[in-house]
């Protein structure tokens, strides 16, 4: 109890800094990762953030610090080329998505676990910190992560808003979007770029096993509350960061747990509070 | 010896996995074979809380619980407008493996499995666990483990090979014959449940997939026979355990890391060669 | 006369949307019959529902006179191409022998008889030649044609077949009616899902029309009328003239 009111009261600097991140990290999982439900594409997201996990390791090596803007930057590399290798093969092979899509996940992930065991041998264990990055590790977020953190969401927030209209409509029917003249590859790119953005900030509280939850669950309890999309986004958003905000709590009470599966928790909780409820209000 | 022990554990694991990955691509469910491999963790770690690390039966018992608790809670949720079948899958898996995740957490002094061993495994040590029948060493565990099961997946696919076609090829008319199609579905996920328990171990959550999916995928880039499709995702799941092995070894990394790397490679090659052989 | 196919106050719907409201019809024995209507109109629902795959919210189906599990052996159904994956592997006597499973002898090998039959209905929907071949190689037409074939090689007396001629050349076209033909001509019942009006007239004894409603069944004589199909396909008069009607 003494942990639930110095923590929320918010005066221990270092809380407002975890704080802050885990919730914009929530907020924009929750809101991007409602265009990958509505496509359809949650599975995706599993793929992306399991394949970002060699991305850092290499940024690691060639910069050895544990945070950064190097980790991220490696991070969204990888994560673009996974994305990319996915929907290479899926177009040109007679193999299904979902085929691909695990194997893609699961050949990243091993390159990342083969790095991470390259990492341990030459740079120490703890001094690598990198097991943190599997499972997240909220308390971890220090300035310098808030920073890049808070520049990362700004980008995707401002784009969410610009391209409100274009994201609806490709992800609605591309195929109409396509006759009348818009760019459909162009958004979906810049739709999946922010995804990969979103999912390299997030795994730093998720961590890289366990970020498509963050990515599919926000949605799903906005849904129950809402069918209008901007508020769905809104929801999401207020959903995602709720859950970074819990989760960043139990980092801080408990520093041996990893932060990632109570996320995953509380946000499970949240699904089955609303899954009753089908859009009783907001219908309007 | 230990290298080829680890080769050996290596092959039959990919072995396994690829017998009943190679129904769930033709099922366009592979995503479900990856959702069992992280969903079957809770039960497991229960298991070893409760029976004790040795304690097959019980280990398998939890893992087929948690794997239960997986499928019907994808079906329950599938029902409910909100939710679609991949968020569903998607959901269901990360709360069962955090819930796992946790328990090891609390557990971590009970039980041995650690936060990266049911990542990736520990087949390094395959070597170390051994069986040891009336104070006479037989050799590893995990081998005599992965034979058997290999037995039994070779026994039980001769005899359910067509309804397994019948029901994955084309569902409706199966069911227009009468054919439980829902049956036949839990089949194959307890068939990968046993599969994945028994690798879980030695390669961890994530890699199982590779081993699932890339022998079976990289043979339907060059065959599109039944048989020959069986024949070739075994050798390539052979070639995946040494050529894995031997690449960790060179680089001296990760066992299963570098065998589910390998497999990309090789899926990598076949794709390159895939115009000019056809089997 | 002998029915087919019974159906008394069959409804079905998809959440809210209703598919089929309270239809009930009675299909003779040893016609062809056609089921026609325009998108949307709950034919496949029909279909697929009187096969039990899936579920209805009420109503009784009789076929051949008894409960379907009675007579699931004597039943066979086609369903539409669209439904599977051309790309899986298995060959064009793969899927005919499938014609030849039974759900309790699933585990045991099939008999020579069994090979026998399949290798006969090869030959009558005349992919001989293609007995070996990777199903997704094969045309459209010839795809339907496998899947008639399987149907054929399960010895059914009754037939309901979902948009045989979907996606088939007009040479196809012709065979498969040939072949309809030759099957009434044994005495066999065959229901189909149709969408050409034109053909119509000339090719089936007995016509369903529907409209998630049902608009008429009975001989096709008597329904095939301006009235009936303005009330299940609305006011294009376009195509009414088209059929002379």
């Amino acid at each position: 109890m003494n942990d639930f009111l110095q923590f929320f009261s918010f005066s221990d600097p270092n809380v407002r800094l975890v704080v802050l991140g885990t919730a914009l990290i929530g907020a924009c999982s929750g809101s991007i990762g409602t265009f990958m439900v509505l496509t359809r594409k949650s599975l995706l997201g599993d793929v992306v953030s399991h394949s970002i996990l060699p991305g850092i390791c290499v940024a690691f090596i060639l910069y050895p610090v544990r945070s950064g803007i190097h980790l991220f930057i490696g991070a969204m590399v990888a994560g673009l080329l996974s994305g990319i290798a996915a929907d290479y093969f899926s177009r040109k092979s007679v193999l299904r998505p979902d085929a691909l899509f695990a194997l893609v996940l699961s050949v990243f992930f091993g390159l990342g676990v083969m790095l991470i065991t390259y990492i341990q041998q030459n740079y120490g264990a703890g001094q690598a910190g990198l097991d943190a990055i599997l499972f997240g590790k909220a308390a971890a977020i220090n300035q310098d992560d808030l920073t890049y953190i808070t520049v990362v969401a700004a980008v995707i927030f401002a784009c969410l808003i610009l391209f409100f209209r274009s994201f609806r409509m490709i992800t609605f029917n591309a195929g109409f979007a396509q006759s009348i003249g818009v760019r459909v590859r162009i958004y979906n790119g810049i739709l999946s770029s922010l995804t990969v953005m979103a999912v390299a900030i997030g795994i730093q509280a998720v961590g890289v096993v366990l970020m498509a939850a963050l990515l599919i669950a926000p949605s799903i309890v906005s849904k129950a509350l809402s069918n209008r999309l901007w508020l769905i986004l809104l929801i999401s958003a207020f959903v995602g960061g709720l859950s970074g905000l819990l989760g960043s709590f139990v980092s801080y009470t408990l520093p041996a747990m990893p932060t990632g599966p109570w996320i995953v928790i509380c946000l499970s909780l949240m699904v089955f509070a609303v899954l009753p409820f089908r859009r009783k209000f907001g219908n309007s | 010896m230990d290298s080829i022990w680890i080769i050996v554990v290596g092959g039959l694991v990919a072995l396994n996995c690829s017998l009943v990955g190679n129904l769930l691509i033709l099922r366009k469910s592979v995503m479900i074979g990856d959702a069992l491999s992280h969903a079957v963790l809770p039960g497991m770690v229960m298991g070893y809380f409760y029976f004790g690390d040795t304690n097959l039966i019980g280990v398998l018992g939890g893992a087929a619980l948690a794997g239960l608790v997986l499928v019907l809670s994808i079906e329950w949720l599938k029902k409910s407008p909100l939710l679609k079948e991949d968020s569903a899958i998607g959901l269901i898996y990360t709360v069962l493996f955090s819930i796992g995740v946790i328990l090891v957490s609390v557990f971590a002094s009970q039980v041995h499995l650690d936060q990266e061993h049911v990542l990736y495994g520990e087949i390094a040590y395959v070597p170390l666990d051994r069986w040891f029948m009336n104070g006479t060493d037989m050799g590893p565990r995990s081998f005599w483990l992965g034979l058997g099961l290999l037995a039994i997946l070779i026994l039980v696919l001769r005899f359910s090979f067509k309804g397994f076609n019948l029901t994955s090829f084309d569902p409706d008319f199966a069911a227009s014959k009468g054919v439980r199609i829902k049956v036949w579905n839990y089949f194959l996920m307890i068939l990968v449940t046993a599969v994945v328990v028994v690798s879980f171990e030695n390669v961890g959550a994530v890699l199982v997939v590779a081993f699932l999916v890339a022998p079976g995928a990289s043979a339907l880039l060059i065959s599109h026979r039944m048989k020959s499709i069986y024949t070739l995702s075994s050798a390539f799941a052979l070639i995946i355990a040494i050529g894995g092995f031997f690449l960790a070894d060179f680089t001296s990394t990760s066992i299963s890391g570098s065998m589910a790397f390998f497999s990309g490679i090789l899926f990598i090659f076949v794709w390159l060669i895939r115009k000019r052989v056809r089997a | 006369m002998n029915s087919a196919l019974d159906i008394e106050n069959l409804s079905v719907s998809y959440g809210k949307k209703i598919a089929l409201e309270n239809i009930s019809l009675s299909i003779p024995a040893g016609q062809i019959t056609g089921i026609i209507g325009p998108n949307g109109s709950g034919k496949s629902t029909l279909i697929k529902s009187a096969m039990n795959l899936i579920p209805a919210n009420s109503g009784n189906v009789r076929m051949l006179g008894s409960e379907l599990d009675k007579v699931r052996k004597r039943v066979s159904y086609v369903p539409q191409r669209e439904s599977v994956d051309w790309d899986y592997p298995v060959s064009v006597f793969d899927v005919i022998l499938m014609g030849r499973y039974r759900p309790g002898r699933l585990f045991l090998p099939l008999s020579a008889e069994d090979r026998k039959i399949a290798e006969e209905s090869l030959e009558r929907v005349q992919l001989t030649e293609y007995r070996n071949t990777q199903i997704g190689q094969l045309s459209g037409g010839q795809q339907q044609r496998v899947f008639i074939g399987r149907a054929l090689a399960q010895r059914a007396e009754l037939y309901l077949m979902d948009e045989p001629f979907a996606g088939v050349d007009a040479a196809t076209e012709k065979a498969i009616l040939d072949l309809m033909f030759d099957m009434k001509s044994q005495g066999q019942s065959i229901v189909l899902i149709h969408h050409d009006l034109v053909s119509v007239r000339d090719n089936f004894d007995h016509l369903v029309i529907l409209k998630n409603k049902l608009i008429a069944s009975g001989p096709t004589s008597e329904v095939f009328t301006t009235k009936n199909l303005i009330a299940s396909y609305g006011g294009s008069m376009r195509i009414m003239q088209e059929l002379d009607v």
